[in-house]
């Protein structure tokens, strides 16, 4: 992974003694409230329903057992012994004191990391595929090119007040795990048709929140060269068009809507001929100099027999085993290793949440056995990409023991959750409860492996932060005369087939949600074709019989 | 006496002449051979040919949705152009800045006015703009000590 140069160590202990000083002078009164929130909102620091919320930037998802290590300590000594996945693959802490955020940046600062950018109307983090650099279908691993787009979006001078937050997402993959039709900006590694050389495909104007849009490609084609010249040409554009009159209108999606993708392309790219041949252009050194910070591993040749074997002996005496190894694992670009998701989703807890003692496990998990990395996804659980199949069977005892070895990866209760009512101001309704709510009803295994593969997210408030548009089912909580209820969408997708669900009917009330998802399963099993998904199910058929079954 | 501002790093009596009524409507333009003299856009176009006569130092002030562009060939009659940070927020005004500078070659002083805070001096600063005229309440020696807070830059 990408290790620090002095320079870029430099940056995040300024930062730290930047936000110190403005911390104090806030403290002190100097700064008014109003001068200060735009200031904290660049570190991350939101003011919550109990307390400020920081949300650590965790690049593309990726961290070391060392830096996980760190957030566990921050957990225990500033706040109450937990943190949260978000679906940006960061951590965020619920519960701390303004007074202590500064020793916290400086505590990160000393593991690599920082809380830059991961709010306010700014490039926020980069996220991308959680098995880059392990995929089986992976063109190319695209997080030299995540960190690229790091180092130049940090502390941006002409980016840093821009129309409204803007997300960038990058995916190496034929099958996009990066969800980057739905981004600001969404960047796919391809061949050029004819010479088939690597570059770039680049989608704009994609996003959730309350105009759902699925991303329009800009250039069908970008030599890789030519990234950050192209950023920042669609950038400029943006910050200087972008509406700003109305905060619910200032996307960069509503501007390439309103003028046209095909104006907005020529805009962009009259100023790119200005840019291209710029400072920004990267030469073919920096490219492999950044793709050396995320060589392969040094892969060990697997004795394949020998090792099938045994993993198959271990498989067939441990069934909770087995399943765990065909619901949360899946097979690696190198044989004799296999891909491991951690399920954060235990029945019971709140999805994403992690205590310390979990982390201080998955660290040093990953540090027997994933060569000393983790990875967190978009849709809230971690990732160890690299697992010796000899390894499996010791690593799943160890998340046993952690209560990290719920086998539902896919299913009904991998659910994508915000932290709802419970923690966040914006909130209209609960979205952990719910959670509970499906899992109560859904504990039976079997039912919901018949059910297969399905996703479900689910969002308190129409600012989609649970990415409600793009689920299977999507449950979207509104408030009603003061009462919690929420609208069922179906049929969305955040993968390669994008697509935004539709609205199966009125909104439910709270105690109905768990029934009413239950209904449209029941309504999938009769109706169902063979081998067909719940997605292929409601695209085959549409909302019409769902919608029936549910409202009579 | 001109007020107090931040040009190049150091504190400075600011010698021009901003009648702040002409970044809205367009002034009288009878005092032309007033020196140092801060017009508006309107006013500049419509007043140009006269103004190019004028011998004296001419500054340009912009609204920060004024098309930097439109100045390709008149940014040589201009010792100074300010651009407006209507609010702290409003981030148009750092890409007129690195337009005027990377794409137009403007060397002369930008200036930033309007809401002109400490703490987002450095960022103005790393766009292009050399002079601050601080914001009301604004502390000019302890802004000018946070000028630049950072010893790198990816950018």
């Amino acid at each position: 992974m990408y290790q620090y140069r002095p320079e870029d160590q430099s940056l995040v202990n300024e930062r730290v003694a930047q936000f110190r000083d403005q911390t104090e002078r806030y403290l002190a009164g100097e700064l008014s409230e109003d001068e200060f929130r735009p200031l904290r909102l660049m570190n991350g620091l939101y003011i919550q329903t109990h307390a400020p919320m920081l949300r650590v930037a965790v690049p593309y998802g990726l961290l070391s057992s060392k830096q996980m290590h760190m957030l566990a300590d921050i957990s225990r000594k500033y706040d109450r012994n937990y943190g949260h996945l978000t679906t940006r693959q960061n951590m965020q802490f619920n519960w701390l004191a303004l007074k202590d955020v500064p020793d916290v940046l400086a505590d990160l600062a000393g593991v690599e990391m920082h809380s830059i950018q991961t709010s306010g109307n700014c490039i926020r983090n980069t996220s991308s595929d959680q098995l880059a650099g392990a995929a089986e279908d992976e063109l190319e691993d695209p997080r030299p090119y995540c960190e690229m787009i790091r180092q130049w979006s940090t502390l941006h001078p002409e980016f840093s007040f821009l129309p409204r937050k803007f997300k960038i997402a990058v995916s190496g993959s034929r099958n996009d795990r990066a969800a980057t039709q739905v981004h600001d900006i969404g960047i796919q590694l391809i061949e050029h048709p004819e010479t088939g050389e690597v570059g770039f495909k680049i989608l704009v104007g994609g996003g959730l929140g309350r105009t759902p849009v699925i991303g329009k490609v800009i250039k069908e084609y970008l030599p890789k060269k030519f990234l950050l010249s192209y950023l920042e040409a669609i950038l400029r554009i943006y910050n200087l068009a972008g509406r700003r009159d109305n905060k619910y209108k200032a996307r960069i999606k509503i501007l390439v809507n309103s003028v046209g993708i095909e104006e907005f392309t020529k805009q962009v790219e009259e100023e790119w001929s200005h840019l291209r041949e710029g400072s920004l252009l990267i030469d073919d050194a920096s490219i492999t100099d950044m793709q050396n910070y995320f060589r392969p591993f040094d892969y060990l040749s697997i004795s394949d027999d020998d090792v099938q074997k045994n993993l198959k002996d271990k498989l067939e005496a441990s069934p909770a085993f087995a399943i765990w190894y065909r619901q949360n694992t899946q097979a690696h670009k190198v044989s004799g290793y296999r891909v491991v998701t951690i399920s954060v989703k235990a029945p019971g807890e709140a999805p994403g949440d992690l205590t310390d003692k979990q982390m201080d496990g998955v660290a040093q998990l990953a540090e027997a056995h994933s060569f000393g990395q983790l990875r967190i996804t978009h849709e809230q659980n971690l990732v160890l990409a690299d697992v010796p199949l000899n390894e499996l069977h010791v690593l799943w005892k160890g998340l046993v023991s952690l209560d990290l070895a719920t086998p539902n990866i896919g299913t009904l209760t991998d659910m994508i959750c915000c932290p709802g009512l419970d923690f966040c101001s914006l909130a209209n309704a609960g979205s952990i409860p719910i959670a509970k709510q499906i899992n109560e009803k859904f504990d039976d295994l079997d039912y919901l492996y018949d059910i297969g593969e399905i996703k479900v997210k689910m969002s308190g408030c129409m600012n989609a932060c649970g990415h409600h548009h793009v689920g299977h089912i999507g449950i979207l909580g509104v408030d009603k005369k003061g009462e919690e209820w929420y609208q069922i969408t179906i049929g969305g997708s955040a993968e390669e087939d994008a697509s935004l669900g539709k609205i199966i009917g009125p909104s439910v009330s709270k105690e109905r949600v768990a029934e009413t998802i239950q209904t449209l399963l029941t309504t999938y099993v009769a109706l169902r074709a063979e081998e067909e998904s719940f997605l292929q199910s409601v695209r085959r058929l549409g909302v019409a019989p769902f919608k029936e079954a549910v409202y009579g | 006496m001109g007020k107090t501002i931040i040009k190049d790093g150091v504190l400075v009596e600011d010698d021009w002449l901003i009648d702040r009524s002409e970044r809205v409507s367009s002034p009288d333009a009878g005092k032309l051979t007033e020196s140092n003299r801060v017009i508006s856009l309107t006013e500049w176009r419509q007043n140009k040919d006269r103004y190019i006569t004028d011998a004296g130092a001419k500054g340009l002030a912009l609204c920060n949705v004024d098309d930097v562009l439109e100045l390709v060939d008149d940014l040589q009659y201009f010792d100074l152009i300010c651009l407006d940070f209507p609010e702290a927020g409003d981030g148009r005004a750092y890409s007129q800045a690195k337009m005027l500078r990377d794409r137009l070659g403007y060397q002369k002083e930008i200036r930033a006015t309007g809401e002109v805070l400490t703490d987002q001096l450095f960022l103005m600063r790393r766009s292009g703009i050399n002079a601050f005229e601080l914001r009301e309440g604004q502390d000019p020696e302890a802004s000018l000590q946070r000028l630049a807070p950072f010893s790198v830059s990816y950018q």
